[in-house]
């Protein structure tokens, strides 16, 4: 069955872009300009993953908007936003959503296509059973790559599909995964130092969430991070 | 409506010290009423010492012992003290003051009436008088016909004429005749008990008299020496009428003792001597010291210089209640206006007791002159200083304020033109006030900083659109050439070459796009940050150990303890920071150059030190360093040169209380940049 996918972009040239892309890929795309249009279609049926623009116009924060009334309808349903203003990130993570994702523009189609895959993928893995060649454990930790669940101590840890890259990447790298790793990871443009540092503080704030204690990720000053336990 | 500047609100309040002379004022009078009851008290006091000495003491009080009350019936004639001088001469302008006090004689009195037909038609009033061991009388008889004295007749009864019986010092009774031939000097004989010849037919002269016609009868003014009269001051006076010039019978007698009690003599009440001695001790100039009788007549009185009233005057008002109040056995100080407008009198009264009876009353009058010119002086004293204090103050104050707000003003102004309509600064430094030691000093070099900081920041935004039309235009210009080529079909170029720097330049935008937000988000992210303490050794040379991980090619060193300098603030942003620096250092330090961190700290502050070789800083450019957009790259590496690196790095030193300063090095050519940091002191 052919997924369906609402892109809600104020730009026409932007939007026509990634409805493109993702055409070219097999999804059905539907394209909307603005919040109240996108809301109405939405009345008549769901699609199964949304493509958020936060800011709509003059609509700052009609994204999120669109992002609540969504989870309203469908609380497992898929969602990315786009987003231009770094401390946006802050108020998305203060969402606490479910199956989401975010990308800084300039978006690369690659990145915005992997994601998308991602988050079909986790969704269709729900419940499912997991292979053993996508199931790791260390210490702790254990980790399900291709719903990209994450458990500490047998507690899960929601994380989302940039945090549990980045994870990954943490686990690979013995000797500590530099800024340049953990970049690379998150497949984006530009990444600054700075962004990574607010991924691995939100890590480590949800691992906390589930064990007070926990210390396995350690800053290595003027390189990365490096993942150890003791 | 407008408020109140500054001198206005100044003003109003110094009002408040017009309160000052109030209450000044205030207590001066307090401090009178208070002398003033003081002074109360004490003449009350004073009235009743005096009262106390007087107790029982019925013989200076009664003409006799065991005397009634009832003053007409007991045959007493009162002899008033005489304040002035009294000339012999029949009229009655001497006595003005008493004359509504002398007593009449008429019927009841008639001792003798030739026939029941002639009535009443003689009577006459007497006043007596006392000075300077004289006894005087004034005489007024009403006697419609006047018969003189006929020289022929040497009987002396035979003509109008005034009879006084006397107790001599010796027991002896003396009876005189004043007889006279007209007005003038009357005629005086001492005469036998029938009262008809004359005892030695000598006149007298010591007792003299004043004969002085009038209509309706004759005035009589006469002296007698005092002496003359025995210690029981016993006295008769009779009036004879004679009518008929040609039969010169005796018509009419009149005396001073009623008829039934003929024969016997008046008593004379003099003031007491006795009395006048016991006060003498307790006089003074400026009191008055009256003792009367329980028929209120006066029997002693002394000093009174200074007191202008005449307090035992029976005209005097307060005396006259006063003593009235002593008499019914009351004591009581009563205050009343002298004189003069500004003094006040005050007389106490305290009643002279004999066992349970009231026998006479004390009146001390005391002038309080003193005590009111002493509250005069001082109000005027206190006036006047008061008055200049507020004066001095107030202009003080007038001035203070017009001082402090003509230098608001100034500053004001001033502020107000160092930035334009538009928000441009045009003077970074204000001049008012700007060494002023005070609140107002600080405030003036508080607006230049600020004025300078926003002077910095104003050329940073100015700068932006500059520095970003070079540094955008640069990849742009890479894109649409790689653009250009793609469209032309390829031939000008390999294939995947165009795409690869278009790529690259696009890379080069976003970074362009995230050093801006990277400053323009940086104050509040530092405010969201929250602060740990952090160990600055250990992460310096961590740091120095991964960036020669991630820069093999390079010669990166640390100097200085391995740990153990404790830093309050964000580790992340410290590393922040020395990536700016770092970076810095990589571009301007020759490849084979060591680029050294030297961190050193003592009590108080660590000093991370960062030295590169290479080419020096000019001067004016170390001066913009930190202004953000000034960069003074020599050569383009791909990386944006947006001198915003060094911006962001003085905002974090800041923010964790330190400083960051960049200097040429002295030893070699190169750049040194400092970090000065705050101790977290001795926790952990």
């Amino acid at each position: 069955m052919t997924k369906t996918i609402a892109i809600v972009e104020d730009d026409p040239r932007q939007r026509a872009h990634y409805a493109d892309a993702l055409r070219g890929q097999g999804y059905q795309v539907d394209e909307y300009g603005g919040r109240e249009e996108a809301q109405r279609a939405f009345e008549q049926a769901l699609p199964d993953l949304a493509i958020l623009d936060i800011m709509l116009e003059q609509d700052i924060g009609g994204g999120f908007e669109i992002c609540r009334y969504l989870q309203r309808r469908d609380a497992q349903l898929p969602v990315i936003f786009l987003t231009s203003r770094g401390n946006e990130v802050d108020k998305i993570y203060g969402l606490q959503l479910g199956a989401w994702d975010y990308q800084t523009k300039p978006v690369t189609f690659d990145y915005l296509i992997e994601r998308v895959r991602s988050l079909f993928r986790i969704k269709a893995q729900q419940g499912a059973t997991p292979q053993a060649t996508d199931l790791m454990a260390v210490g702790k930790l254990r980790l399900n790559r291709a719903a990209m669940q994450a458990s500490w101590n047998d507690c899960a840890v929601a994380l989302t599909p940039t945090e549990f890259d980045l994870l990954n990447v943490l686990l690979e790298k013995a000797d500590g995964a530099s800024y340049q790793d953990l970049a690379n990871a998150t497949r984006q443009g530009v990444v600054e130092n700075n962004t990574i540092n607010t991924h691995i503080v939100h890590l480590r704030k949800k691992f906390r969430q589930v064990d007070a204690n926990f210390d396995c990720i350690k800053t290595k000053y003027g390189y990365g991070y490096h993942w150890i336990c003791r | 409506m407008k408020r109140l500047g500054l001198g206005g609100r100044l003003l109003l309040f110094s009002s408040v010290l017009l309160a000052i002379p109030w209450l000044g004022y205030r207590y001066i009078e307090e401090m009178k009423e208070f002398l003033l009851e003081g002074q109360q008290e004490a003449q009350l006091l004073a009235a009743g010492a005096v009262a106390t000495v007087l107790h029982d003491r019925t013989d200076l009080f009664g003409p006799a012992a065991g005397t009634s009350a009832a003053a007409p019936e007991d045959h007493t004639l009162y002899v008033y003290p005489l304040q002035t001088v009294i000339e012999l001469d029949g009229y009655s302008s001497d006595w003005e003051s008493l004359l509504a006090r002398s007593e009449t004689f008429g019927e009841r009195y008639r001792l003798f009436s030739r026939s029941e037909a002639v009535n009443g038609s003689l009577s006459f009033s007497l006043l007596l008088g006392e000075r300077a061991g004289s006894l005087y009388g004034l005489l007024r008889v009403n006697d419609a016909q006047l018969v003189y004295r006929h020289p022929g007749y040497q009987r002396l009864d035979t003509s109008d004429q005034v009879r006084l019986m006397l107790v001599s010092p010796d027991g002896r009774i003396g009876r005189f005749v004043l007889v006279t031939e007209g007005q003038g000097n009357v005629s005086v004989y001492e005469v036998q008990d029938n009262w008809q010849y004359p005892l030695t037919g000598q006149a007298l002269f010591d007792l003299a008299g004043v004969w002085r016609e009038r209509s309706g009868g004759y005035d009589l003014e006469f002296r007698l020496p005092a002496d003359w009269l025995g210690p029981e001051r016993r006295l008769m006076l009779s009036v004879v009428d004679v009518n008929d010039a040609q039969e010169r019978a005796v018509e009419t007698v009149v005396a001073t003792v009623p008829k039934q009690s003929s024969g016997e003599f008046n008593r004379l009440m003099l003031r007491s001597p006795e009395l006048a001695r016991i006060l003498q001790g307790l006089g003074r100039a400026d009191a008055a010291i009256c003792v009367v009788d329980a028929q209120r007549r006066v029997r002693a009185v002394l000093g009174g210089r200074a007191v202008a009233g005449d307090l035992c005057a029976d005209t005097d008002r307060v005396g006259r209640e006063l003593a009235a109040d002593a008499l019914a056995g009351q004591e009581k100080v009563m205050q009343r206006a002298g004189v003069g407008n500004a003094e006040t009198l005050m007389v106490a009264a305290h009643p002279v007791y004999a066992g349970s009876e009231v026998i006479g009353a004390v009146l001390v009058e005391k002038n309080s002159a003193h005590i009111l010119s002493l509250q005069r002086h001082t109000l005027s004293r206190v006036a006047v200083a008061t008055l200049l204090v507020l004066l001095l103050v107030v202009a003080g104050l007038l001035l203070f304020g017009t001082w402090l707000a003509v230098r608001i003003r100034r500053l004001r102004r001033e502020a107000a033109a160092a930035i334009d309509l538009d928000g441009r600064v045009l003077k970074a430094a204000l001049e008012s006030d700007r060494t002023a030691h005070d609140d107002l000093g600080e405030l003036s070099r508080g607006i230049s900083d600020l004025l300078a900081r926003l002077q910095r920041y104003t050329g940073f935004l100015e700068s932006v659109p500059r520095t970003l039309r070079h540094e955008i235009l640069n990849p742009v210009n890479t894109i649409s050439m790689s653009l250009q080529r793609l469209a032309g079909g390829g031939h000008q170029a390999g294939g995947e070459m165009p795409i690869r720097t278009a790529e690259q330049a696009t890379r080069q935008l976003e970074r362009i796009v995230h050093s801006l937000t990277e400053a323009a988000h940086i104050e509040g992210a530092l405010r969201e940050d929250h602060d740990e303490l952090f160990d600055l050794a250990a992460l310096v040379s961590e740091y120095v150990a991964n960036s020669s991980r991630l820069h093999p090619d390079r010669l990166l060193a640390y100097a200085g303890p391995a740990a153990g300098v404790w830093v309050a603030g964000g580790d992340l942003r410290m590393v922040q920071l020395l990536d700016k620096i770092k970076d810095n250092a990589l571009d301007f330090s020759p490849l084979d150059a060591e680029i050294r961190f030297e961190l050193k700290s003592d009590a108080q502050r660590a000093l991370l030190s960062v030295l590169n070789e290479g080419p020096r800083i000019p001067e004016p450019v170390l001066q913009a360093l930190f202004v953000g957009m000034e960069s003074h790259r020599l050569h383009n590496d791909g990386a944006p040169h947006l001198g915003i690196g060094l911006y962001i790095a003085k905002r974090i030193a800041q923010h964790h209380g330190g400083e960051l300063t960049v200097a040429n090095r002295a030893d070699v050519s190169g750049v040194r940049v400092d970090l000065s940091l705050p101790l977290a002191g001795e926790e952990r």
